[in-house]
């Protein structure tokens, strides 16, 4: 090893050896009383029900077809949605919000499957 | 990446997985544990007692990360609001281990001069050095451990890691680089 490495390695050895020496680490009596009540918690804990990815797509598709559907209505509807100012600003906040579902949906599934 | 790893392990946690539960306390609980000590600069029994509620709190919270950051920052920042109400509850201040000196460069740290005594000694750098070897993979930090802070031979710790020599010694020189890489990204991290 040449005379850097060398020092490096020194470096390293001090800094490990400062930060980790026996003082800064747990006794092994308190580390079982610790790691014994996580364990405690862990089992007295109520499984939490799992919320299948297939159950999020599905409600996501649900939603979107819901949207789809009430556009089509709207469409055919012989009233017109423009005399009314206010529901077709309400019309078209609500089909923004609906036409994220399905993406937020899908974004949800990749998150949790790659964090 | 380290992030979604994190997050896997914290989601199998919150499922109750056991065998997660002692992997989370295999990889999480001696660094947080050296990481209260240093902050808190108190008695080992102080630092014993924050260091079990913060386990115990982030237990509770763990539902909440997102792997916004990684697990090791998000347990030291709980840590930090334990040893900050343990203060209060004391009528003292909590102080910063990093305000009262100008934090030196962390990558200059492992730099190919001498360090001075009084820098590797600083709370402030013991800290760091806590946190940087927390995010090592489990190999590289327990090689380091025993070869540098339990002073054991490199014949040990190929034994302690079932390796030969040879592979040993260069899985401690890989590492001491994986190392000095974890000081330059803490520093990136930290404003």
């Amino acid at each position: 090893m040449n005379q850097e490495g060398h020092c490096l390695e020194e470096n390293t050895a001090r800094l490990v050896r400062a930060a980790y020496g026996p003082s800064a680490r747990s006794s092994p009596q308190a580390s079982r009383r610790v790691f014994r009540l996580m364990l405690d918690h862990v089992r007295a804990r109520p499984a939490t029900p799992g919320f299948p990815d297939a159950a999020v797509v599905a409600l996501g598709a649900m939603l979107a077809v819901l949207a789809v559907c009430l556009a089509i209505q709207a469409i055919l509807s012989s009233t017109s949605l423009v005399v009314n100012p206010s529901l077709l600003a309400t019309a078209t906040w609500l089909v923004l919000n609906l036409a994220w579902v399905p993406v937020a949906s899908i974004v949800v599934v990749v998150r949790r499957r790659h964090g | 990446m380290e992030s979604a790893n994190d997050l896997v392990l914290a989601s199998q946690v919150t499922e109750g997985d056991e065998a997660s539960l002692a992997t989370f306390y295999a990889r999480y609980a001696d660094p947080l544990f050296a990481f209260v000590y240093h902050q808190l600069d108190g008695p080992r029994a102080e630092a014993e007692d924050i260091w079990q509620e913060t386990l115990l709190a982030a237990l509770q919270a763990l539902p909440t990360y997102h792997g916004q950051s990684r697990l090791f920052t998000w347990l030291c920042s709980i840590a930090q609001h334990k040893i900050a109400d343990h203060f209060r509850q004391q009528g003292r201040r909590a102080t910063d281990v990093f305000s009262d000196v100008p934090e030196a460069r962390l990558s200059a740290l492992v730099s190919d001069a001498p360090l001075p005594e009084e820098m590797v000694v600083r709370r402030a750098t013991r800290v760091r050095v806590v946190q940087a070897l927390a995010f090592l993979t489990d190999d590289y930090r327990r090689a380091l451990i025993a070869r540098y802070a339990d002073e054991r031979s490199v014949d040990e710790v190929a034994r302690m890691l079932g390796r030969t020599y040879k592979a040993a010694e260069s899985l401690l020189a890989r590492a001491r680089d994986a190392f000095r890489e974890a000081l330059v990204s803490l520093e990136e991290e930290t404003p």
